[in-house]
């Protein structure tokens, strides 16, 4: 297949990647009802009879208003914490002109989304992450959807997909059905160990395990479980490895605006390149960023920022790919919601709307707050336990996770036989129901762990526990956890 | 109606596929029945806290339940006059009800709110929305088993995506009606599923072509197993627009326990039952039952209310009821079934989007069931209107004639031709000759939203039988002259077996969007070009 049209910016062309897609997604063909809906919606004047669509008039909802908060405030999220009174409405109307129409927000849309919306997110991804390569824009249904969907786009049964060592089930769950499984890649408290990548991938032997994998999933900020966070020279490498092997990254990054202990914006620069530009600078640049080559798909979520249960985010991919995603969504899903589209659209581009610079001003007073929390947390923990030698942690830079590793070979009952197999895993089950009948739950670390394939014996002595909750919540838990603890090692 | 009397769903689960057996329920969900203990301080999920979420309220206008009608106006001196008091330059004020969505309420499990609806949901919906469409389920639907299930989706075509992941492997096959909407074969294409046409007539799928297939089925001949699933479109059948009966979905229902076939209802247009087309000069004023009960019993039976064994996935949508932008349907079906369908759920869609599921639910809760109701009978009189009116527009065009069809999907319906109008255009002298000769035939649709036209190619001068390029080539006329309509081609559930005569091009064209000027102006294009089309030799 060739790369029409998809071309760099700067005039070269981009490596022709089409063979990394599945033969599911080979052999999907255009959905033909949305493939008219498309020509009547390119040819004005016409009219279209084709698709059921209902009249505009048989809504029955005719305004939404989104009463949010004022972004005036300097700090609009404590502010906002403490009194939700300051408040600001985003409209969206059937009848009243607005930067998306409920008219074409309630109606059938594109399976990639509306064009109201891919501009504006089109915009906000140029502000981030400048992409050099060719690059467009889908919508879809929040971060889960979107890695479904990748791996549905771009994987076979029997395939091997590389993930670190501990990711979050809910995504690396949905390929297993597929028959589609992981090999885990090392990482430590900077992210993803390139030379590990490495290592799995000149290692690998295609006539023991089978064709090498082609697809890295990576959560590069905030890493769920480990909050670890890539550097930017592991970026770079892991990315020149990508090249070299032929692999499409995931950039799944849900936590990308919650990153920390970045140095404070300067107000001269705001002043020149607004706020927004000023604040994307301040981030560890994304791999989106980096791609030249246009093997980065990029998966964005609103969830972490305005609200889980809006179910929408985007992805942003080589142009190439873009149209597979489309004929994949129209005979799945469908497109999104068209009420989210209508609420993303006002907030950055409405007439009362809080635009980039707004937008990235709620986003980086939730990322102080949430610094603030994980600083609350952390110091909580070492209160606890911080001299006990029991447990530590690493202070994530970016995420709402914090990843607390149990040194387990300092229990009374710990053993290790000569193979260097240990009980482990039995002492943390018990230290997990334990926490448990205390009243406490945090998340095993296992229940991450992707396993080598020729072993089964967890590296895992951690929990995963989170700085999202209250205050209080925060408190009361590590006290229960750090007196179960010490009660687990000392009696 | 007594649930405690009924029977439970029978043990399907044979039916699943490989993939939604190997399908494991997220790790943390599994752990999730800790995190609901009372007691237990949880700091084991990412869920953000709500005090973030930057909404204090979101409020919508809601129309009134009674904004429509429910009775269609009687023979009017002009044929448009109320339309336009409707639909004309001058926009009628809306009567319209606030919606208040609060981000916290008390009793979260009655009362819709933002903190809930906007948090990670579970795969299934709010509940207040479960509590309203399982009632509505129990009175409309009246399923046959006690244990039924309505689960949250994001519209049918992801309920139709997810039941295929959870019901075929790959290279199975599949039983539906031989016309049939082609989105759903799109879905399960590239599955290496395709579809066995099953015969129609004017109720649609036919229960002796369904049992012919399915007892002569050979799978040393087919080289696939018999089908286990049925896939239909009963009410407005997609594109022939014919209406199954109660009698008829029985007849179905009995074979698929015969043979073991789970069915899978797609009902989209259920609520836009029209009735029977009548001609203009003989129309009376007709009005739906005012009583709930007289008017679901008027409307035709779904297959749950024949389903005593928990077979029937039944899908529906507020896609065709409020908005399809609102992307918010539901199963109905037994709890195996839907226990699989969550889990796919959960690694694709998740839960529908927290805004239209609050303000739909707002807005059901604020209409109450009967005032939802009463919402539907209003819609389905406006989609009549609107077929007579679109149909009525044909008569105006071309001199139609009626008979009653006799083969193929036509059996037994009411079959229009439409021929060239005597002296319309000044040109009924010079085409004395060809006047009488049908262009086309339609069948009215006895529900939904769309007229399934045949084009008569037979007549064309040009006319080969071993050229089949006419259907497309008249395709491309209407589209450049400004009319976009489907192609006969997409809906043709096999191309090995396609109901399509050689001499036939078919059409589907839908009424449901276009302005009524626009209905009449399309029906123009129409007439013009079918008439220039047939002239060319």
């Amino acid at each position: 297949m060739a790369v029409n049209g998809n071309v760099i910016r700067n005039g070269a062309p981009l490596p022709d990647l089409s063979h990394h897609l599945s033969s599911e997604t080979r052999s999907r063909i255009p959905n033909p009802m949305k493939a008219i809906w498309r020509l009547a919606q390119r040819t004005p004047g016409v009219i279209n009879m084709a698709n059921g669509d209902p009249h505009h008039t048989l809504y029955p909802i005719s305004e939404i208003a989104f009463k949010v908060p004022s972004i005036s405030h300097a700090d609009p999220v404590s502010a906002w914490r403490t009194d939700e009174s300051s408040t600001q409405t985003f409209i969206s109307s059937k009848d009243e002109s607005c930067a998306l129409s409920l008219r074409e927000a309630l109606q059938y849309g594109s399976g990639v989304g509306l064009p109201e919306v891919r501009e504006v997110l089109q915009q906000l991804t140029d502000l981030l992450h400048a992409p050099t390569a060719n690059h467009t824009i889908t919508m879809s249904l929040g971060n889960v959807d979107a890695v479904t969907k990748c791996f549905r786009l771009l994987g076979d049964p029997g395939e091997a997909f590389l993930a670190e060592e501990f990711s979050f089930p809910g995504m690396t769950n949905a390929p297993l059905a597929h028959n589609i499984r992981w090999v885990p890649v090392r990482l430590d408290k900077e992210g993803m160990i390139p030379e590990d990548l490495e290592r799995v991938l000149r290692d690998w032997d295609e006539s023991k395990r089978g064709k090498r994998p082609h697809v890295l999933y990576t959560v590069p900020c905030g890493q769920n479980p480990t909050g670890s966070t890539l550097t930017l020279d592991r970026r770079k490498d892991i990315y020149d490895i990508a090249c070299r092997w032929d692999l499409i990254i995931l950039e799944d990054d849900p936590y990308y605006f919650l990153q920390y202990d970045k140095p404070p914006m300067k107000a001269e620069d705001i002043e020149k390149d607004g706020f927004a530009k000023t604040f994307a600078r301040s981030l560890v640049p994304s791999f989106l960023s980096l791609d030249t080559e246009g093997r980065v798909m990029r998966i964005d979520s609103f969830s972490k920022i305005i609200a889980p249960g809006m179910r929408l985010g985007w992805i942003t991919s080589n142009s190439a790919f873009a149209p597979h995603f489309e004929n994949l969504i129209d005979s799945s899903t469908q497109h999104p919601h068209g009420l989210g589209q209508a609420f993303v659209t006002e907030m950055l581009a409405g007439k009362g709307g809080w635009h980039m610079d707004g937008f990235a001003r709620w986003v980086k007073s939730l990322c102080d707050e949430y610094q603030r929390r994980r600083d609350f947390l952390a110091k909580l923990f070492d209160t606890e336990l911080g001299d006990s030698g029991y447990a530590s942690v690493e202070i994530p830079e970016a995420g709402m996770f914090l990843w607390i590793k149990i040194n387990i070979d300092k229990h009374p009952k710990y053993q290790k036989d000569g193979a260097g197999r240990s009980n482990m895993l039995l002492l943390m089950e018990e230290l997990f129901q334990r926490l448990l009948e205390a009243g406490v739950m945090m998340m095993p670390g296992y229940v991450f762990e992707i396993m080598d394939e020729d072993t089964t014996d967890s590296r895992c002595n951690h929990f995963r526990t989170t700085f999202a909750g209250d205050e209080d919540t925060m408190e009361k838990g590590t006290g229960v956890f750090g007196k179960t603890v010490r009660t687990f090692f000392e009696s | 109606m007594d649930y405690e009397k009924q029977p439970v769903a029978i043990d399907l689960s044979h039916h699943l596929s490989d993939v939604s057996k190997a399908r494991r329920t997220s790790p943390l969900k599994g752990l999730s029945k800790y995190m609901g203990k009372p007691g237990v301080i949880t700091l084991a999920g990412g869920m953000p806290n709500p005090g973030y979420f930057p909404f204090s309220t979101i409020t919508a206008d809601g129309l009134v339940p009674d904004s429509f009608p429910v009775s269609t106006s009687s023979s009017q001196s002009s044929s448009t006059s109320w339309f336009w008091k409707i639909f004309g330059a001058a926009p009628r004020k809306e009567k319209s009800t606030p919606l208040t969505i609060p981000k916290y309420v008390k009793d979260p499990s009655s009362h819709v709110n933002l903190a809930t609806a906007l948090q990670y949901g579970t795969a299934t919906g709010l509940v207040p929305l479960q509590k309203f469409l399982q009632e509505f389920v129990t009175k409309v639907y009246q399923p046959a088993y006690s244990n039924f299930v309505a689960l949250a989706h994001t519209g049918n075509t992801d309920g139709w995506n997810r039941a295929a992941l959870t019901l075929f492997n790959p290279g199975e096959c599949f039983l539906t009606e031989e016309w049939t909407y082609p989105s759903a074969l799109a879905s399960v294409n590239p599955l290496g599923v395709t579809a066995v046409a099953v015969g129609m007539d004017n109720e649609g799928m036919s229960p002796e072509s369904l049992r012919k297939i399915l007892a002569e089925w050979d799978e040393s001949v087919q080289g696939k197993k018999r089908p286990h699933v049925m896939y239909t479109v009963p009410v407005g059948q997609n594109p022939s627009g014919a209406t199954m009966g109660g009698k008829r979905k029985k007849e179905i229902y009995d074979i698929c326990v015969e043979y073991d076939i789970v069915i899978v209802e797609d009902d989209p247009y259920y609520f836009l039952q029209e009735g029977k087309y009548v001609p203009k000069l003989v129309r009376s004023t007709e009005s739906t039952p005012d009583d709930v009960s007289q008017y679901i019993a008027s409307l035709a039976p779904s297959f749950l209310r024949y389903d005593y064994q928990g077979r029937v996935i039944r899908l529906d949508t507020f896609s065709k009821t409020i908005a399809p932008g609102s992307r918010l349907g539901w199963f109905t079906c037994n709890p195996l079934f839907a226990e699989r369908l969550e889990r796919a759920g959960e690694v694709s869609t998740q839960a529908p989007c927290g805004f239209g599921q609050s303000i739909i639910t707002s807005l059901l809760l604020n209409w109450g069931f009967e005032g939802y109701i009463r919402w539907l009978r209003g819609l389905g009189t406006q989609y009549r209107s609107r077929r007579d009116f679109f149909i009525d527009t044909f008569a105006d065009e071309f001199d139609l004639t009626l008979s009653t069809g006799e083969g193929g999907a036509w059996r037994g319906c009411d079959v229009y031709a439409a021929s060239e109008k005597r002296d319309a255009h000044g040109e009924g002298e010079k085409f004395a000759m060809t006047a009488r000769t049908p262009l086309f035939s339609f069948v009215p649709p006895t529900s939904g939203m769309f007229i399934w036209l045949k084009v008569h190619f037979e007549n064309h001068p040009a006319f080969s039988p071993d050229d089949d390029s006419f259907e497309m080539k008249l395709w491309v006329a209407l589209a450049e002259a400004g009319l976009i309509i489907s192609p006969g081609w997409f809906f043709v559930a096999d191309d090995e077996n396609s109901p399509d005569g050689p001499n036939d091009g078919h059409y589907r064209i839908s009424f449901s969007f276009s302005e009524f000027d626009e209905l009449k102006k399309a029906v123009g294009i129409l007439g013009k070009v079918v008439r220039e089309f047939f002239k060319e030799a």
